[in-house]
């Protein structure tokens, strides 16, 4: 039984596929990271580039300003027009004693436009301090253009503390300008 | 309009339809195969009164764009889900956790193709489908990086609507045209619960994948291909 010989319709998708895999090739994306052939080093969530801007947000709220059980926004901003972003620093504190690390009493929550950045959703220990925030290690929490970046906390009971202790919420990164490549839409 | 007058219209509207493929760009690829036009499949979807109706709408165009791959002889249809089963995916059966995120990776053969997606959600245990409600999308290919949307997208974007126009009976939501997943062939799914109660959900994935032919490598067994 002879192969299938590839009918017109087959040859045209063959030179589709062909000349997608000739644009991937060229190396037209490899500022987008993915597999290891294709992340480039010096991507600009990775190397902060001249052009970019920094950012550092950071506020508090006294235990009086919460609802128990409900995520209440401490702090936020809005990603420039025409800038993709990325969080490299964080820092989440509650300045006063009876907090126990891990314990859930409180949570901190990163938000990123509509979602719970992953790994970030419920922070249950305190992280950095406001003069030394906590810095990671590679890569970040990225985030689009005209992006509403978020830093919730959450009491479960109000009761635990003095109503005049401070949470604290802090995000810093950079802002990069969009260069050719660098993101590609669908 | 009569059912008479709508039908003639209809076949109007049918006979007059462009043929849904562009040559191949190489002439002499084309001259070879041009004389197996008569040989191509029929495709089913381009049959149905419903899209013929209407065939300017965006489903009915988007079927059209991806007509090339249907017909195509060497493809294949292939749907990955994920989960892969919402209720045994974890111990608890709770798939994604309040403000939590599932990731995986569906790996198809390299230089498969996506033509649309489809995200189901529904309440455990009961398994009772219902609206998807603040979930955020996204699906990346593995080896460029490459988003197939801007960023995340709300799952209500492939989510079935019920008597909307074409949008209903319809198994998926398709993409504008076919997309051509680079390089290993795998697709990195994420899945966001924006909601502080756990989730149920699947998420699939249409995808046209080339069929892998098998040569006999003459070990003298007439069973399976031969040359």
């Amino acid at each position: 039984m002879p192969i299938t010989p590839p009918n017109l319709y087959q040859t045209a998708v063959d030179n589709y596929t062909r000349r997608f895999q000739c644009a991937v090739d060229s190396g037209m994306f490899k500022v987008s990271g993915g597999c290891p052939s294709f992340q480039s080093a010096d991507a600009p969530w990775l190397v902060k580039p001249p052009q970019a801007v920094d950012f550092r947000h950071q506020a508090s709220l006294p235990v009086s300003s919460f609802t128990a059980g409900v995520d209440t926004l401490v702090v936020s901003f809005v990603s420039r027009l025409g800038y993709d972003g990325v969080i490299n620093m964080l820092v989440n504190q509650f300045a006063d004693q009876g907090f126990i690390e891990g314990s859930g009493s409180i949570l901190w929550r990163v938000k990123v436009g509509f979602r719970w950045v992953e790994n970030f959703s419920a922070i249950d220990t305190t992280i950095g301090e406001p003069d030394n925030p906590y810095i990671f290690g590679t890569g970040g929490i990225q985030f689009r253009e005209r992006t509403v970046v978020a830093m919730y906390a959450n009491i479960p009971d109000t009761s635990l503390f003095q109503a005049a202790s401070l949470v604290t919420c802090g995000l810093a990164g950079w802002q990069y300008r969009l260069e050719p490549y660098s993101r590609v839409y669908a | 309009m009569t059912n008479a007058e709508k039908q003639t219209q209809l076949a109007e509207l049918y006979t007059r339809r462009p043929m849904p493929i562009s040559l191949p760009d190489n002439p002499t690829l084309t001259q070879k195969y041009a004389d197996r036009v008569s040989e191509m499949p029929e495709d089913g979807f381009s049959l149905i009164p419903q899209i013929c109706y209407l065939p300017y709408i965006y489903n009915s165009a988007a079927l059209e764009a991806s007509a090339l791959v249907r017909k195509s002889n060497l493809m294949r249809g292939h749907v990955f889900v994920a989960p892969s089963h919402s209720l045994y995916e974890t111990l608890t059966g709770n798939v994604i956790p309040a403000y939590g995120t599932y990731n995986t990776q569906v790996a198809a053969q390299p230089g498969s193709i996506i033509l649309g997606y489809r995200y189901w959600e529904y309440d455990y245990p009961a398994a009772t489908f219902k609206t998807p409600s603040n979930i955020m999308i996204r699906v990346s290919d593995a080896c460029t990086g490459l988003d197939i949307a801007h960023d995340y997208i709300s799952a209500l974007t492939f989510a079935e609507r019920v008597g909307v126009g074409l949008n209903n009976d319809l198994p998926m939501s398709f993409v504008t045209s076919p997309r051509v997943i680079a390089g290993s062939g795998q697709l990195n799914v994420e899945i966001q619960n924006t909601t502080n109660a756990v989730l149920a959900c699947q998420f699939m994935i249409f995808v046209a994948e080339p069929i892998t032919l098998v040569e006999s490598t003459g070990y003298g067994s007439t069973q399976g291909f031969a040359k």
